[in-house]
């Protein structure tokens, strides 16, 4: 609606600027891990992840650089309308942000402690772990566009065809628990196998919220549940 | 000593109650731009939540139109925020509820306004018990300068609420104590109104306005020239008077508007743009205008 217009009062603007600029600086870090972790995943490492773990730290120093932004902001500038919906709405996708960067390291110590991979992620099913990652990473990526732009249709699109049960991450992610149910269940690998799939069920609520967000920080509906 | 009243006494508290400066006003009032728009939301309540009904209200300076065909309710036992920039018809508009608009000369209303049903342009209508029922509160505190007590027990003395010292005495702490300010002054009574702080003054004004046991009151910036204490007392104050009264209150300030109104109303160069719910103007407003406004975009 209105960011085309500018702040009367200047700074205002630049402490925005500032905010966003921080919060796409954690998306690309996070993407960044995701990243990261598949290519050790692809090139067959089941040990060395300390990579990953490591730069969780940057990702949570920038979690709290935004977090004190966003006090900053409420404190100083008392915003209203849509600049609290924005404000709100990116305070809100510093944390999911922040989850999606623990679940990385979570999936990152547990391939790192697996003494293999687990059977369902061998063969084929390796290829569709790396696939589920490569998805997620798109995903996010598309997700964190959206938020940035403030762009309401692609947010709603992902929330009602990319995010849902029918999607194709959410349908392979069933797969790859219905496999890990089957074959794993008993086997020394079903705790890290279990621990994968949870893993990546997280990281899409976590993108499902972000979209959520930026409904709520161009309409002001809370969007959260729904589905439930 | 306190100074005594001059001048006709019913005349003079009027006068006292809404005392205003003609100039400002007029300089205050950008009418050039004015074009007619829908107002969007929920200016209008049920009849049953009703207190003051407002339908298609122009007010002239003049030849120059200030207010443009504003239709707009104040609910019962509700606080209702008018907000907009300088200029934008928002005190011009709350000065039509209590007439307080006909101590200018070339000021002129149309439409129609109404107290509990009841038209308060009737010419058989006599302003001064309207002012009681619709009393107002001013951006600087104006106690009368004559004592504490005398300030709050001079309007029911001449509007004839009390009979005698007694009942004075008991309307003078009743209004005092819903001003929260009985415990501040109890003591001395008998010393000057002005004498007190900014805040205790204000707070001296809105004793003084109730003590004639209105309907509603109408604030135009009671907390602009106080501090953030004061302020908070002020505010403090209109939300427990809100279980009383009907409060109509014009403020510059967003922040007061969001803290203390269950409605707010947006004006905009004598138009009246939106009005809603206070939790959905200042987060989720629908007009670009009022968005603009309260972002800090406006101009």
């Amino acid at each position: 609606m209105s960011t085309e217009h500018n702040h009367t009062f200047k700074r205002f603007d630049k402490d925005l600027d500032k905010l966003r600029s921080q919060v796409e600086r954690m998306g690309n870090e996070v993407s960044r891990q995701i990243d990261l972790l598949l290519s050790h995943l692809q090139a067959g490492k089941t040990t060395d992840y300390d990579d990953v773990i490591e730069n969780d730290m940057t990702i949570n120093g920038l979690e709290n650089k935004a977090n004190r932004t966003v006090i900053k902001l409420l404190a100083k500038r008392s915003p209203m309308g849509r600049d609290l919906r924005v404000i709100i709405g990116f305070s809100r996708m510093i944390t999911d942000l922040e989850r999606v960067g623990d679940e990385l390291v979570t999936m990152a110590k547990s391939l790192a402690d697996a003494k293999e991979l687990p059977d369902c992620f061998d063969g084929n099913n390796t290829i569709t772990l790396a696939e589920m990652l490569v998805m997620a990473m798109n995903l996010l990526d598309r997700a964190l566009l959206a938020a940035q732009n403030e762009d309401l249709e692609t947010a709603q699109d992902m929330l009602q065809k990319s995010l849902t049960k029918q999607s194709s991450y959410k349908i392979k992610l069933a797969e790859m628990i219905e496999c890990v149910k089957k074959h794993h269940a008993e086997s020394s690998n079903g705790f890290h196998s279990a621990l994968q799939t949870h893993s990546l069920q997280r990281v899409c609520d976590h993108i499902c919220n972000i979209c959520q967000h930026t409904v709520f920080m161009v309409t002001g509906e809370d969007v959260n549940h729904e589905e439930d | 000593m306190d100074k005594p009243i001059m001048m006709n006494e019913k005349v003079n508290f009027a006068l006292t109650m809404g005392m205003t400066d003609t100039d400002d006003i007029r300089e205050e009032t950008d009418t050039t731009e004015i074009k007619q728009m829908a107002t969007v939301g929920s200016p209008l309540l049920s009849e049953k939540k009703s207190r003051m009904t407002c339908r298609n209200v122009d007010v002239f300076y003049g030849d120059k139109q200030a207010i443009n065909n504003v239709s707009l309710d104040v609910g019962k036992n509700e606080v209702l925020a008018m907000i907009g920039p300088s200029g934008c018809g928002k005190s011009t508009f709350l000065r039509c509820l209590n007439r307080m608009n006909d101590t200018i000369d070339i000021c002129r209303v149309e439409g129609s306004i109404k107290l509990d049903g009841q038209d308060i342009y009737d010419n058989s209508l006599d302003v001064v018990p309207l002012r009681a029922r619709v009393g107002m509160v001013f951006q600087k505190p104006n106690p009368f300068p004559k004592s504490i007590y005398d300030n709050v027990a001079y309007g029911p003395r001449i509007h004839g609420l009390v009979s005698n010292k007694a009942e004075t005495d008991a309307v003078v702490e009743e209004s005092l104590k819903s001003a929260g300010l009985w415990e501040e002054v109890k003591d001395r009574l008998d010393a000057p109104g002005t004498g007190l702080s900014g805040g205790q003054q204000q707070r001296l004004c809105i004793a003084r306005a109730i003590a004639v046991k209105p309907e509603v009151i109408l604030m135009d910036e009671p907390c602009s020239a106080l501090d953030p204490i004061a302020t908070a007392k002020i505010e403090e104050l209109i939300d427990e008077l809100r279980a009383e009264f009907t409060i109509a209150i014009v403020t510059h300030s967003m922040q007061q508007a969001a803290r203390v109104s269950q409605r707010t109303a947006y004006f905009h160069l004598g138009d009246l743009v939106e009005v809603d719910k206070t939790d959905k103007i200042f987060t989720s407003p629908s007009h670009q205008l009022t968005e603009d406004y309260i972002t800090g975009r406006f101009g």
